[in-house]
């Protein structure tokens, strides 16, 4: 090969480096759109788990609205009080000062018999759309786990026919609870142990055939709570979270044990303990 | 259209084994009212009717007891007179809970004032029609059930050219409609004579499928040397009764996907049920109180068809049936292909219970990985990918059902009829198109 | 009464099943496993029956070590065990058909998760890794001149050299794409060789000589609806269409009915191009697969390195299979009508 041609080459090659050079750095002039470097900051100082509790249409989406403050640091439900603490005082914003808070199955039915035999696609919304689910109990949990496969933080998981909530790693997003077909999820703060585990809107009788541990509405509760914070309405008892003091008066009042903390979570001291975190 | 042995049909779709000689030689047999009847508010597509009775009230037989609350909706009647003893929630066929109406029957059978079932009214002009169609709340029979009134109002410019009856009947096992058109084909070819008129069309085309050809040449007799009424043998294919399919087979027309109603085609279906539920509501006031239900099957002892009042548990009419055998494990409202299995045989007959199904236990194999014979992609006709759709919306993506045309889905089954895998295919559609919606109301 | 069942619709089923579907498969195969031994002697049915055991066994133990349910026996590795038998020849060790049997379920299958999931045939799969692997066993065919049914054909394609040794019992023989390929002055015996290579008394690989059997499997599957009549019927007009047309090399031959009759190509457009999982699954799709193999499968006999083509230009078009589908899918009902109203929002 003579010198000749690799001359040719050199320039050939240098002279298409300029012009895409000159082209680059056109277009970076002509087509730029400014984008607030904060933006990007803060999304990765989110969890990244584009859960789309906030609303958002994922984390940089909710960032940007944090950045042009059309949305609060308190919005994420997902960021832990540090992240969140450290997000505001980055953009200069008031750090949420809400509890932490996670979801709450509010059902306990999990020896609740089947009405008929399923044959089907194994998903909560799938069987919903046979008669409402093999359940006995038609407010109950159908055990089929739709919920667990649409957390995206892992909080979930299949413990004994029922999902089980690990509170150290739910972040209270919602996914579970718009996952749910019988929409029985509630977010509450984890300060708060008593929970009504039934929404069976049935009266009594039809509700002891169907569950052991339903809600009778018998309004034992009612009487028994100091704080005036539980009610029977629509045929189920309902906690008022602003008033309960979970002082577990209404657990021992009630006789269908539908008011009971056992079993179907684990507690964040719980969790950290298991973990080794102190 | 779509030339299948000479006759006319559609293309893709099924031909299972029809079942129909089960019940169809026994003629319709009047059901006698039971002593208690649960009436549900919701037996239509639509918003539920809202009741306006309540518990004491006495009632007649055909009075108004629920009415229309919104635009798409129906009016419910009393089916007897007696007294209100509760309106209560019952669990309805989709798993959500409704409002019903409890009725004692007294057994006097009194007519209320509204009804003038001796003295037919000769000549009802198109708007009184409609008016008495909506009155009396009747709903599509084939099992649809959209409320006849606003089929009868197609949107502002669009003119209806075509009235079809549909004596289709492409369901397997039942023959509801096939007795109604043996034993009642003048009120047949009356109904179809009002709404025709209610609605403006110029032609009645009576369509029937070619396995009823006694229905098909009586109506054919019928209606020789009368104007502007024809009648139709279509091949045997299923779902060709659906409105899409029926409206293709006949016109060749397609109606537009994801257009509300067939009004874009100008033609306008409505069972041959509902012909004579209009022809006894415009000319003697009958609201729709009662329907011909057909209660077949392998898993039953007798299969009958019955005229029964709606409110009428299903229990009542498979006990008249003869009962259910032993190794009968299934109980369906409507036909094998899209009926909905039901648990709670109390639950009553309402306007679109075509029929009671009842079968024989079977063994359900665990379905298995799609082989992509492309057997449901021939059979769908609406023109999908079923096997596509139903793998996106197994991996947890049901987004791209959505994209794959999921919503143009007719849930007709054909796909999972010919599926040698067995799978869910019909779940999986009605699971992304929920999505579908879900996605469409968050917007 | 028993405890209620209840579904989503349908409630009944046309009782077809993958299980039954698959040993219906198996069973067309059997004309051409009977001429088989008819033609290459018991040999060739000890090597089909030990490659379709060789699949189920690999299948079975795969899924094991996956932990899925073994399905070994739903019919699926029986087919591809018998399909790799039979397009090699009868000398072929059996170390090597177990070999290739083992790359076609556990690499080509099991990989990519099981039935359903492969992309390409696993039959084609174990065939070009023994192409590739073993060349020299895998390209040299013998003939049975003990076997039940002898008849000329061997004799013209046979090089000369090989002739005196017609005292043996197995003559080494070249198939006639080989001879058509590697020899010259084939063409003026074509007429005379048709017959033959459609009863297939011919050298070649262990199934694939039997036009005739295949064409008897390959119909009994399309009465029954398990092939789907368009595949073949592509793949073979075009492969025919395309070899008249086509200049070729020097001395191609440009007879329809011998590049129908010859090599896999019946084998390939009823067994193989219909593997329903690695082709579309559309009618258009089909049609589009078909014509495809057809051409490729011409362009390796007319201008390639190798004989036959059946084998590559199938897996070629299982390659593209995804795209195929991407632009053959069906019209969907009342699409055109809603465009044509304007009541589509994009």
């Amino acid at each position: 090969m003579g010198l000749e041609v690799m001359i040719t080459l050199g320039l050939l090659i240098g002279i298409l480096g300029i012009v895409f050079g000159i082209g680059l750095a056109v277009a970076s002039r002509f087509f730029s759109v400014y984008m607030d470097p904060r933006i990007e900051t803060v999304a990765g100082m989110l969890p990244g788990a584009n859960c789309g509790g906030c609303g958002k249409a994922g984390c940089a989406n909710f960032a940007e609205a944090l950045v042009h403050g059309s949305a609060e640091v308190g919005g994420c439900s997902a960021c832990g009080a540090e992240t969140s603490k450290k997000i505001a005082s980055f953009l200069g914003l008031k750090a949420p000062d809400a509890e932490r808070r996670a979801a709450v199955l509010k059902c306990n039915g999990r020896s609740v018999k089947n009405r008929f035999e399923y044959h089907g696609v194994s998903d909560c919304v799938a069987a919903s759309l046979v008669m409402g689910g093999p359940k006995a109990c038609r407010y109950g949990c159908l055990g089929l786990g739709t919920c667990v496969r649409a957390c995206p933080f892992g909080a979930l998981e299949i413990r004994d026919r029922m999902p089980f909530v690990n509170e150290y790693r739910c972040v209270a997003c919602g996914s579970c609870v718009s996952a749910c077909p019988k929409r029985l999820y509630d977010i509450v703060p984890v300060s708060k142990t008593v929970h009504v585990r039934c929404r069976n809107l049935d009266r009594g009788k039809m509700v002891k055939e169907a569950c052991e541990v339903g809600c009778i509405a018998c309004k034992k509760c009612e009487k028994a709570c100091p704080h005036d914070a539980i009610h029977v309405i629509d045929n189920v008892a309902r906690i008022d979270y602003e008033k309960c003091t979970s002082c577990e008066k209404c657990v021992e009042g009630c006789p269908s044990k539908s008011i009971s903390n056992d079993g179907i979570k684990v507690t964040v001291r719980q969790a950290r303990e298991a973990a080794g975190v102190p | 259209m779509f030339l299948r042995n000479g006759l006319k049909s559609f293309l893709g779709g099924v031909h299972p084994a029809d079942g129909k000689s089960l019940a169809s030689g026994s003629p319709v047999e009047v059901l006698p009212p039971p002593a208690e009847l649960v009436v549900p508010m919701a037996q239509h597509i639509g918003k539920p009717a809202k009741a306006v009775v309540k518990k004491g009230d006495v009632v007649k037989k055909g009075q108004l007891i629920g009415e229309a609350s919104g635009p798409v909706s129906a009016a419910v009647h009393a089916p007897v007179s007696g007294s209100v003893t509760k309106v209560d929630r019952i669990p309805g066929i989709f798993g959500r809970h409704v409002e019903a109406v409890f009725l004692a029957n007294d057994g006097k059978e009194e007519w209320h004032e509204s009804v003038h079932a001796d003295c037919p009214d000769a000549a009802v002009t198109p708007e009184e029609a409609r008016k008495r169609i909506a009155g009396a709340g009747l709903v599509g029979m084939g099992g649809a059930t959209f409320p006849t009134s606003v089929k009868l109002s197609p949107p502002k410019g669009k003119n209806i050219e075509i009235l079809v009856i549909n004596g289709v009947e492409c369901e397997p096992y039942l023959t509801s409609d096939y007795r109604l058109m043996i034993e009642r084909p003048d009120d047949i070819l009356k109904g179809a004579e009002i709404l025709k008129a209610a609605v403006g069309a110029k032609r009645v085309i009576i369509a029937v499928e070619a396995n009823k050809p006694d229905a098909f040449s009586l109506l054919k007799g019928k209606i020789s040397g009368r104007e502007g009424l024809e009648a139709e043998m279509l091949a045997v294919r299923y779902p060709q009764g659906g409105e899409r399919q029926l409206i293709n087979a006949l016109t060749g027309r397609e109606v537009p996907s994801g257009a509300a109603g067939t009004a874009d085609t100008s033609v306008l279906v409505h069972n041959v049920g509902t012909a004579v539920a209009a022809y006894e509501a415009v000319t003697f006031g009958i609201p729709l109180i009662g329907r011909v239900v057909c209660v077949t099957g392998e898993g039953v002892n007798k299969p009958s068809n019955f005229l029964a009042r709606i409110g009428t548990p299903i229990s009542a009419l498979i006990e008249k049936a003869g009962g259910m055998k032993d190794n009968a494990s299934r109980v369906i409202l409507g036909g094998p292909m899209m009926g909905l299995s039901m648990d709670d045989l109390s639950m009553p007959v309402t306007k679109g219970t075509s029929g009671v199904l009842v079968l024989e236990k079977r063994e359900v194999p665990a379905s298995g990985p799609c082989i992509n014979c492309g057997r449901c992609v021939r059979a769908c006709p609406a023109g999908l990918i079923p096997a596509l759709l139903s793998r996106v919306v197994e991996s947890g993506k049901p987004e791209l059902a959505t994209e794959n045309n999921v919503m143009d889905c007719i849930e007709c089954g054909c796909c999972s009829y010919v599926c040698p895998a067995r799978r869910p295919m019909v779940q999986h559609m009605k699971l992304g198109k929920l999505h579908a919606a879900k996605q469409k109301a968050k917007q | 009464m028993n405890a209620l069942q209840a579904n989503v619709s349908p409630h009944i089923h046309s009782g077809e099943s993958i299980r039954r579907i698959m040993w219906w498969v198996v069973a067309a195969l059997m004309p051409a496993v009977v001429m088989s031994g008819l033609i290459f002697g018991p040999r060739a049915i000890f090597l089909i029956t030990l490659s379709a055991a060789a699949c189920v066994a690999t299948e079975a133990v795969v899924q094991r070590l996956r932990g899925v349910p073994v399905t070994a026996l739903d019919g699926s590795a029986v087919i591809t065990g018998m399909l790799l038998a039979m397009c090699i020849g009868t000398q072929v060790p059996a170390y090597m058909v177990i070999a290739g049997d083992i790359v076609a379920i556990a690499l080509a299958k099991q990989l990519f998760g099981g039935l359903g999931m492969n992309i390409w045939n696993p039959a084609l799969v174990g065939r070009a890794f023994m192409q590739i692997a073993f060349p020299e066993e895998m390209n040299t065919f013998t003939y049975d001149l003990n076997g039940w049914i002898h008849c000329n054909t061997v004799d013209i394609v046979s090089s000369p050299t090989h002739m005196e040794a017609a005292t043996v019992d197995v003559l080494s023989s070249a198939t006639p794409l080989q001879a058509a390929h590697y020899q010259s002055g084939l063409d003026a015996h074509v007429s005379e060789i048709i017959p033959d290579l459609f009863f297939g008394c011919v050298s070649g690989s262990l199934g694939e000589t039997s036009a005739l059997a295949l064409l008897i499997g390959g119909l009994i599957l399309i009465a029954r609806g398990y092939v789907n009549w368009r595949m073949p019927l592509s793949y073979l007009a075009s492969t025919a269409v395309f070899c008249m047309i086509l200049p070729g090399k020097a001395g191609a031959i440009h007879d329809p009915l011998f590049h129908l009759f010859a090599g896999g190509l019946m084998l390939g457009a009823f067994f193989m191009a219909t593997d329903m999982v690695t082709t579309p699954i559309t009618n258009k799709g089909i049609v589009v697969f078909g014509i495809g193999c057809g051409l490729i499968t011409s362009l390796i006999r007319m201008y390639g390195g190798y004989p036959e083509g059946v084998c590559f230009s199938i897996l070629i078009m299982n390659t593209a299979t995804p795209i195929i589908e991407r632009f053959t899918r069906p019209r969907v009902y009342g699409s055109a009508a809603a465009r044509a109203a304007g009541a589509v929002k994009t």
